[in-house]
Order: structure tokens, then sequence, then C-alpha cells
């Protein structure tokens, strides 16, 4: 019987390969045994949108199209909404009674919280999207999940631009809603460092950066013609 | 040769079919814990008949998966009167089921306004029981505007809308479940006020009998819009 041969080129070859692995793979060890150790008390800066916008034009608007109990008001969601008609920040225990769905008003607590939910999704991304000045927003699954259909294929006759999204399409691109969620994220804003998950309003004035214009008896100055257009038309439209 | 192998294809093939038909009802824990968890039947109420189980989660069973024989693409039930708890009380099953236990509203209309598919009503029965089989609403399509009201003796009507619509939930007693808390805003119920203002219950409410303690009146299943 005559015994196959292996070509030494080709040995040579597989050496290599196991060598290169071996040394790849010591690099990796060595990388993550220096890694720092957990810090938990460490930060990350995010550029966030504008609070006071988002809390006198958009919440509501947000809670009715998407907030209801069998949706984005169940707490299990990643984004997860508080609000009036739907699911209410727990202040404590399991079956707390002290805020009921479908009776007292949305709290400041609760609009903070979706608020910061919208940011949270994907914090990072948010940030680039606002620093700069929220060109690309479709990137955010935030915007592009409500833009897509349950099967994930786009409606005849529409742009395929949304991501597949359980609950069906609920905006589109001609929207006031959709408008003023985007005109929110190309408001100028301060430079927000984190503390924590919460925003605070610690921006300085030479960034360049401008505030949004909080007038006196607390109602916002939107100063924007798209903010003016559409986020003024969502109070009466759901 | 050849009859050999078609008998083993034959038994193959069937044993596959055989467990795929009865994964769905044997092999999901999910699904089996939440059937399960619903419980013995209603005391009061003709077991599995369409007036049992009054503000159970219907589709629980009445979905894909059964055990259910019907599928139901939206299903609930309309009680009489708010129930009122405190934080203390609502901890307390048992104090729940006293204070929150309430009379089924028999015959409410409720209107439903689809995203596709246009508007129908429905009939409660005396359980107060309300359904809708897949194939009684072809194209029904979320979400869903709902509204309930009731014709009294007086002829005067009682009204609920609900303030949000229904995004995708098909059993009612998903979201409207007792006692309104923060998940919750309490069962699908219907009420008036008396002339100091208080919650109070109309004739209506009291002495009401489901089949076979009294005669089923089997009364129409869909309403005028």
């Amino acid at each position: 019987m005559k015994r196959a041969r292996v070509p030494v080129r080709l040995i040579g070859t597989i050496v290599g390969a196991m060598a290169t692995f071996v040394a790849i793979m010591s690099a990796i060890g060595t990388q993550a045994s220096c890694a720092s150790s957990y810090d938990p008390n460490k930060t990350t800066a995010i550029v966030a949108p504008d609070y006071e916008i988002y809390k006198n034009y958009l919440d509501d608007f947000l809670d009715r199209r998407c907030g209801t109990l069998d949706c984005h008001g169940a707490p299990g969601r990643a984004y997860r909404m508080f609000g009036s008609k739907g699911l209410r920040l727990p202040t404590g225990t399991l079956f707390d009674v002290a805020l009921v769905s479908g009776v007292q008003p949305t709290t400041e607590a609760e609009k903070r919280a979706n608020y910061e939910g919208i940011i949270a999704l994907e914090p990072e991304e948010m940030s680039r999207v606002i620093a700069r000045n929220g060109e690309n927003p479709l990137s955010l699954l935030f915007l592009r999940k409500p833009l897509g259909t349950e099967t994930g294929q786009p409606t005849p006759g529409t742009r395929a631009i949304g991501e597949r999204h359980k609950g069906g399409q609920v905006l589109d691109e001609s929207d006031p809603g959709y408008r003023c969620i985007v005109a929110w994220l190309q408001y100028p804003v301060k430079l927000l460092p984190l503390d924590g998950a919460i925003p605070r309003d610690t921006g300085t004035p030479d960034t360049g950066i401008v505030d949004a214009g909080v007038t006196g008896d607390g109602s916002v100055s939107i100063g924007s013609p798209d903010l003016d257009k559409y986020c003024s038309q969502l109070p009466a439209y759901r | 040769m050849v009859r050999k192998y078609l008998l083993h294809i034959a038994l193959c093939v069937g044993a596959t079919a055989s467990s795929f038909g009865t994964s769905s009802c044997i092999n999901d824990p999910v699904h089996n814990s939440a059937v399960n968890a619903l419980g013995d039947e209603t005391p009061g109420y003709p077991e599995e008949s369409q007036y049992h189980r009054p503000g159970q989660p219907c589709t629980t069973c009445h979905w894909t998966q059964g055990p259910g024989s019907n599928k139901f693409v939206l299903a609930g039930t309309v009680f009489w009167g708010q129930c009122n708890i405190t934080d203390q009380e609502a901890q307390n099953p048992a104090i729940v089921k006293a204070k929150c236990d309430r009379q089924p509203v028999d015959r409410a209309e409720v209107r439903v306004l689809a995203s596709k598919g246009g508007a129908k009503c429905f009939y409660t029965n005396c359980a107060g029981n309300f359904f809708v089989r897949e194939d009684e609403w072809n194209g029904l399509t979320y979400p869903l505007l709902v509204s309930v009201s009731k014709k009294l003796s007086t002829g005067q009507y009682k009204v609920a809308k609900m303030s949000g619509h229904i995004g995708r939930e098909p059993s009612c007693s998903n979201c409207h479940d007792n006692p309104a808390r923060a998940v919750s805003p309490g069962q699908v119920y219907l009420y008036e006020y008396n002339e100091k203002g208080e919650l109070a219950l109309p004739a209506e409410a009291k002495a009401l009998k489901c089949p076979p303690e009294a005669p089923n009146t089997d009364p129409p299943k869909e309403c005028e819009l």
C-alpha cells in the first residue's frame, strides 16, 4: 500500500498558522489581564436633546401613540413609557395605588423618566446625533422602529427606512409627530454631562451651543421654524 | 423492498406530524403556566360556555395554542361599578376579591373602531362577556378604539370610552385587571353618580342570572353602530 505524502510546504503553513493563532490568543489574554477594573463611579458624558421641548410637546404625543399598557406602557419594554393613561411610575410597592393608571395627570417625574428612557435606548448614538445637530436622525432605533411595519417589509409605495416593529407602523415621515421629533433632535442644546443617567444643566456658554429658551412663565420659546410648525400642532394632533 | 421503505417513511411522517401537532399544547411551559394560573372555573357561571370565567383573560386559552376551541381576536367582560381600594388592601387578594368583584353588565354594547377593517358593535351576554371570533371579523387590524355603553330601563345611556387605544392586546383583562393601580386602570366598568355625587349603581346592576338558573335568551351578538 502506498502511503500518502504530505508536502513539506503544507506542514510549514499549518505550523505557521498555529503559531500566529497562539500569538493572537496570548495577546488577547495579556490585554484582558491588563484591562482596568470596574469603576462604579465612572460616568460617560453624553450630549442630550432638549428636555423642555420634550416635556412640553413630545411627551404627551408619544404617550398617546406608544404608551398604552399593551405596548410601551408594559414594564418590561426597553423603551417603556410612564403616563396618565398607561403605566405609572412606581413609588415602591408591587400593588402601588399612589398613582393609578387612568386617574392622575402625568407627573413631572414620569416625563423625566420617559425622556431618560429615550436617551438610554442608545446613549452613544443619541450623543452623536445631537452633536451633529440632528443630522441623519434615522441612525436612531427610536425613529426607525415606529416607521417600520410588523413584517419588516415596507408598506407598498413607501421607502424602506423603518425597522421591523411588532406594533406595526405608527409614524410616517409626513406625520407632524415625526417632524417634531426630528426638529427636536436638530435643536441646538447645551452640552450636558451626565451624573449617572440624569442630565444636569451645567453646560458652558462658550461652547457656542445655546439654551432651549425657557421663558419666565415656564413655557418654551421654540424659535425654530420646524419646531414652531410641527410641534405646536401636536396638542391637537394625536 | 419498496413497500418496506414506504412503510418506514409513512411511520416517520406520521410520528413527526403527531409530535408537531401536540407540541403546541404540551411543550410550551410559558403558555401552560398561564393557562394553569387561571385556576378553577368561576362559581355560578356554566363551565366551558360563553358565560364562563368573566373578567379573566380570554385569549390565554382562546388563541392559537388553545386549549379553547375558538380563537378570539378580541374579547373581554364589562362590569358595573368602580373598585376603590387602598394601597394596603390591594396587597390582600381576599380583600381585593371581596371589594372588587362586581356584577357583570348584560347586553352592554361594545363599539370597536379598527385602524383597518371598519367598525363593529358587539353585545355582552349575561356574564358580561363579549368575544369576537377570528372568522367574525376578517381584516380586523389593531390599533383599536373602543367604547362601552348600556341603555338603562330609564332610557338613559351609560357610556364609558377608552381614553387611549388598544395597541395589540386582544384580551381586555390583560390590562384591565383589579385592583386599579400603577399597572392597571381596573376592570372595564360602567357606573353612575347619585345625587350626592358618589359612585352608584343603577337598578340593572342587581339580581342578574345566567343559564342554567335563567333561561338562555341567546341575544343577538352584534348591535348597531
